[in-house]
């Protein structure tokens, strides 16, 4: 398994030499002026070639990707032309917010989609509707499940649970980012659980889609398991339903629903943008979309490559994963 | 999975729900408290904001949403009245000016009894400092506001004196003006010199309000002052919260989750306020103001009588009451109405709606108007699509582009690429009339984007700076509106909605952004 790990290790950096440069490239055609963005829509020629030249927009292309490279390897990528902070400042908040959102997405995905592929399944009327129902829902765009679910139960419920941002409490000083953790690290069950509130929402939001096709998936395996010789032979064995349902069915239908999975969680993280804009949350959506307004190339090609990253590993685990559940399947 | 499964699992997510329940009744340690007594929570004003700030570094704070946060904990020697739909300028912290006869000499008497929040004493030594930072720390914006500063000396602890290079009739505007100069403690610049990042997140002024807990691009924070000079508003805390969807701010509102919302001229949302329940929406006074420019560059467009006739052949009466509604009101002359008198603001161009039939078989006949518009500015699609209407009823062929923010900016500025014409919300730097001329129509402009030029204009703007000769801006006014480069589309007000439980609201803009607040003017209800 290290050898496999270390291999895709090798092919992450590959995929990321030649994103850097696709998202360069693609930065540097592209009509993009953020100087007075900058500075100030009010200032003068003289002020906004000043500022060109202190950007280093004005440098070769070469130079400017120079920079860009080496200010990756070294950490230092700069300020962010929007924020005017530093770029790295922004992402050791961004990047937390949207792994907690995307953790947090995955798990309801995996509880929506094996609660509901029992139902998926089901024969009859009542399994006709339910099936129209998950249709529906998995068909919705995003950003109309984020909204209606505000709609419903912040707007409805009398504020039941919040309807923008990570916290009532800002984040510890000295916090990993990860707010949920960062309450039950500090010994604070109500930030923790005002954590918790604050990612039901966003994270259904983003989860529902993925959920229902991972219910479906997992419905026709379990129902493919479940009519199979061996399962046959178990129940002439004497075995009972849940236990031939739980011990063989659910973890050889549970492969073909991993790599669905993974599948989903890659696009979850970077399809987040929509879902960071309505709930306000500060995290690598948000912060993608604003730099992308305002032509923050460094800013946008950062956040590409840490979503690459991401996207690499994801699929990494899930195959260490895979090969862990189901012993048909080899790491090569 | 049968029912006993469904029954498990319901059970364990049931019992897991209630431990955190009970778990949420001890608080433990929670970050962001305020450190403030039992009223804290219910004195605290929570205002939305639908993007993120800038930096609010007091020298060179120059977009705009920050400047609530630099009003908030700093001033400058004089500002502009606040409630008030035409700029005065008023006392800060200097009680009383003189201009000598030459318009050299500024002698600033400074109110007695102020402290910076660090302790240290307003003295007229503050001064100097403050102005050296304005100069180079805010070079890259409003720092030309303090350039013509030549010296500065101090007869004694509350006399400074200020003497210019060349006389200067805005140069109290610029003094006045949400970006002009703030005092900073002369510790805090001695102790943090050009730190930038020092000052993106503390404070060293006289305000009522200290820089409280920065939450990035989520939350920032003021707290009250202890040793404020003045009469302190009556909130203990002010929370500048950033919700980027515009529906959350009107359920928050209505909630009142949020105190309040200044916004620009989202119609639909505020229109949407107006019915809210407890929620009152309030109209500000500004010097913001949507501008047509056209662009002598595009083809058929080189000629100014094509130009004149293209301006007054379109109904723009229409067009601002269709986009603003009552938010607007239609212009009178290039320059905001609060700036300039409107004997001297008169449009050189006389409206003829039989002009644009003409330019269709004439000038403009088989050429086709781009216009461009800036999709990041409320009511600049409507604007350029009634626009669009307007001409291809008329037969001139016209279309309409949006543009994001970096690529507006780079389109419009390139000749190459620039479309015939576009349309932007400008607001000047202050309210003397030369900060909204120079900027829009000088050569060396910052919002001239097709570089179009008035002859002898840059020459009458001096001699009017120097002079102080206002009638100079009728003829600034009817040589810019006769050239048919720009065209003021209306005077717009600024929009905000707060909560009934908030007093105040209606008197604490300042005129000339709308968008920037005297803090001290709000107070809860009860």
């Amino acid at each position: 398994m290290a050898a496999f790990a270390l291999r895709r290790l090798g092919a992450l950096l590959v995929v990321l030499f030649f994103l850097t440069i696709t998202v360069f490239v693609l930065g540097k055609v592209g009509d993009a002026d953020p100087v007075r963005t900058y500075i100030g829509v009010n200032a003068t020629p003289a002020q906004v070639a000043a500022a060109r030249v202190e950007l280093g927009l004005d440098d070769p292309v070469p130079v400017q990707f120079w920079h860009f490279a080496t200010g990756l390897v070294t950490g230092d990528l700069g300020i962010s032309l929007s924020t005017k902070r530093p770029i790295a400042d922004d992402l050791s908040t961004a990047l937390p917010a949207t792994l907690e959102l995307a953790g947090a997405a995955i798990v309801l995905t995996v509880i929506i989609g094996v609660l509901l592929s029992a139902l998926y399944s089901r024969p009859g009327r009542v399994g006709a509707a339910l099936r129209l129902v998950f249709f529906s829902l998995a068909s919705a765009p995003t950003f109309l499940i984020a909204m209606v679910s505000v709609l419903v139960f912040y707007r409805w419920a009398g504020g039941l649970l919040p309807a923008a941002g990570r916290s009532s409490y800002g984040p510890y000083p000295d916090g990993t980012g990860f707010y949920v953790l960062d309450g039950l690290l500090h010994g604070s069950p109500q930030y923790a659980w005002d954590a918790v509130r604050h990612l039901v929402l966003p994270a259904l939001a983003a989860s529902i889609g993925a959920g229902v096709a991972l219910a479906r998936v997992l419905a026709d395996g379990m129902t493919s398991a479940m009519a199979s010789p061996w399962a046959r032979t178990a129940r002439s064995l004497g075995e009972r339903e849940g236990t031939i349902l739980r011990r063989h069915a659910l973890r050889n239908a549970s492969s073909p629903g991993l790599s669905l999975l993974a599948v989903q969680a890659g696009f979850m993280v970077s399809s987040l943008v929509v879902i960071e804009q309505v709930f306000s949350w500060k995290g690598l959506g948000s912060y993608l979309s604003t730099a992308i307004g305002v032509g923050d190339f460094t800013v946008i090609a950062t956040v590409c490559l840490v979503l690459g990253t991401v996207y690499v590993v994801l699929n990494t685990v899930t195959d260490i994963v895979l090969a862990a559940v189901d012993p048909r399947i080899r790491l090569s | 999975m049968n029912t006993r499964t469904y029954l498990a699992a319901a059970t364990t997510a049931a019992a897991l729900a209630l431990t955190l329940s009970a778990c949420s009744s001890s608080p433990g340690s929670l970050p962001g408290q305020s450190t403030g007594t039992s009223t804290a929570a219910d004195a605290t004003l929570t205002l939305g904001l639908t993007s993120d700030i800038s930096t609010p570094d007091p020298s060179s704070a120059y977009s705009g949403s920050e400047l609530n946060l630099v009003l908030g904990a700093y001033e400058g020697l004089v500002k502009y009245q606040t409630g008030v739909d035409k700029a005065e300028i008023v006392p800060s912290l200097a009680t009383t000016w003189t201009v000598s006869p030459d318009g050299l000499t500024y002698t600033f008497t400074l109110r007695p009894g102020v402290t910076f929040h660090d302790g240290t004493p307003l003295t007229s030594a503050a001064v100097k400092p403050s102005v050296d930072r304005a100069a180079t720390v805010g070079a890259k914006g409003p720092g030309y506001m303090v350039a013509g500063i030549k010296d500065i000396t101090t007869p004694d602890d509350a006399t400074v004196v200020l003497t210019l290079g060349a006389p200067n009739s805005a140069f109290l505007d610029y003094l006045a003006s949400p970006f002009g100069l703030k005092l900073i403690s002369p510790a805090a610049i001695t102790a943090h010199a050009d730190d930038e990042k020092w000052f993106a997140t503390h404070d060293a002024g006289t305000g009522p309000y200290e820089y409280g807990t920065f939450d990035a691009g989520v939350r920032y924070e003021l707290t009250a002052s202890p040793t404020y000079w003045g009469t302190a508003g009556g909130y203990h805390a002010i929370d500048f919260s950033i919700v980027d969807s515009t529906n959350t701010i009107q359920l928050q509102l209505g909630s009142g989750e949020l105190d309040g919302y200044v916004g620009s001229g989202n119609k639909p949302l505020f229109d949407a306020l107006a019915t809210t329940k407890d929620v009152s929406v309030t109209r500000y006074p500004s010097m913001m103001a949507p501008v047509v420019f056209v662009n002598p560059g595009a083809p058929g467009l080189g000629d100014q009588a094509t130009r004149a006739a293209l301006i007054g052949g379109v109904d723009w009466k229409s067009i601002v009451s269709n986009v603003y509604g009552d938010l607007a009101t239609a212009s009178t002359g290039v320059f905001p109405a609060s700036m300039v008198p409107a004997a001297d603001n008169v449009d050189a161009i006389t409206p003829d709606a039989k002009g644009l039939a003409g330019l269709a078989t004439g000038a403009l006949a088989g050429q086709k108007i781009t216009i461009g518009y800036p999709s990041f500015v409320p009511g600049a699609q409507e604007i350029s699509d009634s626009l669009v209407a307007q001409l291809n009823t008329a037969g001139i062929t016209a279309q309409s582009v949006g543009y994001e923010s970096s690529a507006y900016w780079s389109t419009m500025y390139d000749p190459t690429k620039a479309p015939s014409m576009t349309l932007f919300s400008a607001f000047p730097d202050a309210a003397h009339p030369d900060t909204w001329a120079r900027l829009l129509y000088s050569a060396k402009g910052g919002l001239n984007m097709f570089g179009g030029q008035v002859d002898g204009l840059d020459a009458t703007l001096d001699r009017a700076l120097v002079t102080g000769d206002t009638s100079a801006y009728a003829a600034v006014a009817h040589d810019v509106s006769a050239s048919g480069l720009w065209h003021t589309l209306a005077d717009l007000k600024v929009n905000a909605a707060f909560r009934d439980s908030v007093h105040g609201a209606d008197k604490a803009s300042y005129p000339v952004l709308g968008i920037t607040l005297d803090l001290t003017k709000l107070s809860p209800a009860s």
